[in-house]
């Protein structure tokens, strides 16, 4: 708790006023000559607990109501942002600020991004602080420290601009640490605003250790005041592009565009989805449901072979950030296949499913022995039917999967024999998802006879009849390892009629086939794709110049060769927040206050925190006065039964009646 | 020798002759040794009619009843009531406590009051003062000389010391041997329990006890606003206690000890009167003297 007039808590010792006018007026006693003695000694003796209580409490409403008389002049400011400043000014402050795309959802109040709120109050408690502090202004996007010559200029910098990088506060923390390290900052705050959100904190990162740790040896004082940005936002959808495919149609090829909308508090409605493809613009119709919607979007790019990118819009609403999602989409590659088996049975049927028509579709397949040495410098999808891969080889593999490559592993050896039928699978999207007319793939009439168990923990795509999977997905890195439980082969499935198979690979050999384009797609902010020529930006989305993207803004990129599609972390889609027990876990021993500005309506009431002790006083003293109120029995008058005299207003003994 | 105190401040000329019309009786046959105007368990000579009875030998045949002989041809003795004097005690407490307000003051004018008027209807008039022990103890007497003694034994008590009135009392009760009127003056700032056993000791021995049972109202009220040492003036223990705190308990024992006595007396048939000091001496003793005479 702080205050705007803390030299009037200097008055404290005045609370004592109450006792020390109870003490005297103990001490004050007369004396009186007293005939009727054996009744007080009675009632002395009687002189109830509850008396006593009632003496007390009344003593303690008077020390409470002046006390919360001096707090009411002292005009405390209780767990606000402007009453963080109210103590005496530290010689730095650090100003952390979250700049990732969650700090760009509007107040529903103010109209105000989160971002912009938390620069208006750190620019307040600044003038508040009314001392002569420097401050230095770090954001999460770029880390680097900036000197700010006035708290009040904050919202004005480029550095505090919103950005689609996401933040990483321990590692925001420890550049902090770096500075005052370096720069020898004698007693330092740390202001750090951020809406808290899990994703960007990653509070089970070893980072954190070391940041506490470095917080413990740091030689001065230094200390972290946390403003949490938790208002939780409402009616604000995003959009992903989770897959942009080439496709061979029968005239040329086409676009196929997965994207995923997911909603923040928002109610179900339709609204037009915009799709940019190289400057052209159409639109289509989505019926969003409130919670998660997966849509696919198909463009025909007629001959064209060459990769292409564009972005996917959504209508405004309380995030303006979350509603581009960019993407690019490979040449026409050519897609090898390399189907290492040492088994005849299934090797000819997994060729032919991996390139049914090579010269059309500009696909190949090769099948090679588990003994023989792996190239996969061109290859897109690697199917291993043999034991499990060990040692050297495993490695490659892995080196493949993580730069892009898809690995489908099948089973080998006898495997558990039986009749079993497929209960659920993925129809949504993926190798098992619905053709291009919307329709289900057969996988209800395969029959398997065999099956093997699959030991990975991957998320589950297909499932049999009891509960154990059919085909699983484990992504590695950028690319992807499914395990499948049965071989197209008569002795173990029906697989092998291809009505599933080949479909399923030919889109394994799609999603591997992107590895060797020369596209990327990478998160805001990867030091990879730093430098090259804009072709588009959330600028460009809004009709202007697409400018320059730098490290903060999602977009297209080309560097050199390459077309990049920069996007916003997929964590910045996770509303999760960090609650205060998390915080208080990860700061450990560091020490910190926590204030969650849950919107405006609470602001408001902080600055009337004052109002409330004047409430207390009048309370104090409405309580002290009802207990020192006279009971029955005090205001009982002469009523002595049987005394058979009656009373003059003069009375004077003897006198007449 | 003592100087005889000559202070008559208790007596108002005015008072002693309003009253003189009432006339003191006792609620119960008195013994006295003459003829006076209260009823005697004997028979007596008095005009009043009380029974007939068969003649023994012995008996004065001037008390036969001639007319009740020629009907039934038996003698019968005509008795009378007889009426006599009676004695009246006055028991006045002068312990410390009896100095709180004008208690003992207004105690005196009671009992030189009632004295005067028992005097002046030819009864003998007695008087103990009582305090840690008996003070004074004046035999009762019917010469009016001897109200001057009474008179003079008034003005010079002083009240002290604890209240001896229950051993006082008890020895009265053993000493007077024919029934009397005893009239007590005090607080009874004692307990409730003694005082009742020796109430009842009196009753038991026939007497008419009258009590006078006198309160200051400060003691009722009990009005204080600020922490007060009380000393009680009989012994000068001291207690330091809040008012507003203790009333409602002070208030309460007065209460039940009130109670308690007023419950006893009736139990024993004592004319007992509770009686504020601030009220009008004449007034209470009005109101005394009409209800004896209601009975």
């Amino acid at each position: 708790m702080n205050f705007l007039q803390p030299l009037i808590l200097w008055g404290l010792p005045l609370v004592l006023v109450p006792v020390i006018i109870h003490m005297l007026n103990r001490m004050r006693y007369r004396t009186v000559a007293w005939a009727a003695m054996m009744f007080l000694l009675t009632a002395s003796k009687q002189a109830t607990r509850q008396a006593r209580v009632r003496e007390w409490l009344i003593l303690a409403c008077r020390i409470l109501a002046v006390l919360a008389l001096l707090f009411f002049l002292a005009r405390p400011l209780v767990g606000g942002w402007l009453g963080w400043a109210a103590g005496s000014a530290p010689d730095t402050v650090l100003v952390l600020l979250d700049r990732s795309p969650s700090m760009e959802a509007l107040d529903p109040r103010t109209h105000q991004s989160k971002r912009t709120l938390v620069l208006r109050r750190l620019a307040e408690a600044a003038v508040e602080a009314r001392g002569t502090s420097r401050y230095v202004l770090l954001d999460s996007a770029t880390r680097a420290p900036q000197e700010v010559a006035s708290p009040a200029a904050l919202d004005k910098l480029s550095v505090a601009g919103p950005s689609d990088a996401a933040a990483d506060i321990p590692a925001l923390l420890d550049a902090a640490l770096d500075y005052i390290q370096n720069n020898q900052c004698g007693r330092t705050e740390i202001w750090l605003a951020s809406d808290l959100q899990k994703a960007n904190w990653h509070p089970d990162s070893p980072h954190w250790g070391t940041v506490r740790e470095r917080f413990k040896n740091l030689p001065q004082d230094a200390r972290v005041r946390l403003l949490g940005m938790t208002q939780p936002v409402q009616d604000n959808i995003g959009v992903r592009v989770t897959e942009a495919v080439r496709r061979r149609t029968g005239k040329g090829y086409e676009l196929q565009i997965t994207a995923e909308l997911t909603g923040q508090g928002a109610a179900a409605a339709t609204f037009p989805l915009t799709v940019v493809h190289e400057g052209a613009r159409s639109q289509v119709e989505v019926s969003f449901g409130g919670q998660k919607l997966t849509t696919q979007y198909r463009l025909d790019l007629g001959p064209r072979r060459t990769a292409g990118w564009g972005w996917i819009e959504l209508p405004a609403d309380a995030n303006p950030r979350d509603n581009l999602a960019f993407f690019v989409y490979p040449e026409d590659l050519h897609a090898k296949t390399l189907i290492v088996t040492d088994s005849d049975a299934a090797a000819p049927l997994l060729r032919l499913a991996a390139a049914p028509s090579p010269s059309l579709l500009n696909q190949s397949a090769e099948v090679q022995n588990p003994t023989a040495a792996l190239k996969l410098d061109d290859v897109a999808l690697l199917i291993w039917q043999a034991a499990a891969p060990t040692g050297s080889v495993e490695k490659a593999i892995q080196d493949f999967a993580a730069a892009g490559g898809v690995v489908l592993m099948m089973p080998t050896g006898d495997g558990e024999a039986g009749k079993f039928r497929v209960a659920t699978w993925r129809n949504a999207d993926g190798p098992l998802g619905r053709t291009q007319d919307g329709k289900d793939l057969p996988i209800m009439e395969l029959s398997f006879l065999k099956r093997a168990a699959i030991s990975s923990e991957g998320s589950v795509l297909a499932m049999f009849d009891d509960s154990k999977p059919l085909l699983t997905k484990t992504p590695v890195g950028k690319g992807a390892v499914y395990h499948c439980a049965t071989l197209p082969d008569r002795a173990w499935s029906s697989l092998w009629e291809g009505t599933v198979l080949v479909p399923m690979v030919q889109r394994m050999v799609q999603e591997g086939v992107r590895r060797l384009g020369k596209i990327g797609e990478a998160d805001v902010g990867d030091a990879r794709f730093t430098r090259g020529t804009t072709l588009a930006s959330a600028e460009s989305a809004a009709g202007a110049s697409p400018g320059n993207l730098g490290p903060v803004g999602a977009g297209i990129l080309q560097a050199e060769t390459r077309l990049v599609a920069l996007n916003r972390p997929a964590g910045e889609d996770d509303s999760e927040a960090m609650g205060e027990e998390d915080v208080r876990e990860v700061f450990g021993a560091v020490p910190y206050r926590l204030f969650e500005d849950k919107g405006a309506e609470q602001t408001a009431a902080q600055t009337e925190m004052w109002r409330w002790f004047l409430i207390l006083m009048l309370l104090f003293l409405t309580i002290e006065a009802v207990l020192a109120l006279p009971t029955k029995a005090q205001l009982k008058r002469w009523d002595v039964p049987g005394a058979r005299v009656e009373f003059r207003k003069e009375a004077v003994p003897g006198g007449k009646a | 020798m003592q100087t005889p105190h000559t202070n008559r401040e208790f007596l108002d000329p005015g008072v002693l002759g309003r009253l003189s019309r009432l006339e003191l009786r006792a609620r119960w046959p008195m013994e006295g040794n003459i003829a006076g105007r209260h009823k005697s368990p004997h028979r007596g000579s008095s005009v009043e009619f009380a029974e007939y009875r068969k003649y023994v030998p012995g008996d004065d045949p001037r008390h036969l009843d001639w007319r009740v002989y020629a009907r039934q041809d038996k003698f019968f003795i005509k008795e009378f009531e007889a009426d006599t004097n009676l004695r009246c005690h006055l028991v006045l407490d002068a312990s410390g406590s009896m100095a709180f307000g004008n208690k003992l003051a207004y105690a005196k004018r009671l009992a030189a009051t009632l004295g005067y008027l028992a005097m002046q209807q030819g009864d003998a008039v007695g008087m103990i003062t009582c305090a840690d022990t008996v003070t004074k103890d004046i035999p009762a007497r019917r010469k009016p000389a001897h109200l001057r003694s009474i008179f003079d034994a008034l003005g010079g008590v002083q009240p002290k010391g604890h209240t001896g009135l229950v051993a006082a009392l008890h020895d009265l009760a053993e000493k007077i041997r024919r029934r009397a009127l005893v009239c007590v003056f005090s607080d009874l700032f004692h307990n409730p329990d003694e005082l009742l056993h020796c109430f009842q000791h009196l009753r038991f021995r026939k007497h008419d006890l009258a009590v006078f049972h006198l309160l200051d109202k400060a003691e009722i009220d009990f009005k204080f606003d600020r922490p007060v040492r009380f000393v009680d003036m009989e012994n000068d223990e001291s207690i330091v206690a809040e008012p507003s705190v203790i009333f409602p308990k002070y208030r309460a024992a007065l209460d039940a000890y009130l109670e308690h006595v007023r419950r006893g007396c009736r139990e024993f048939k004592v004319d007992y009167q509770l009686v504020l000091t601030e009220s009008n001496y004449e007034k209470v003793l009005a109101d005394f003297l009409l209800s004896r005479h209601k009975g």
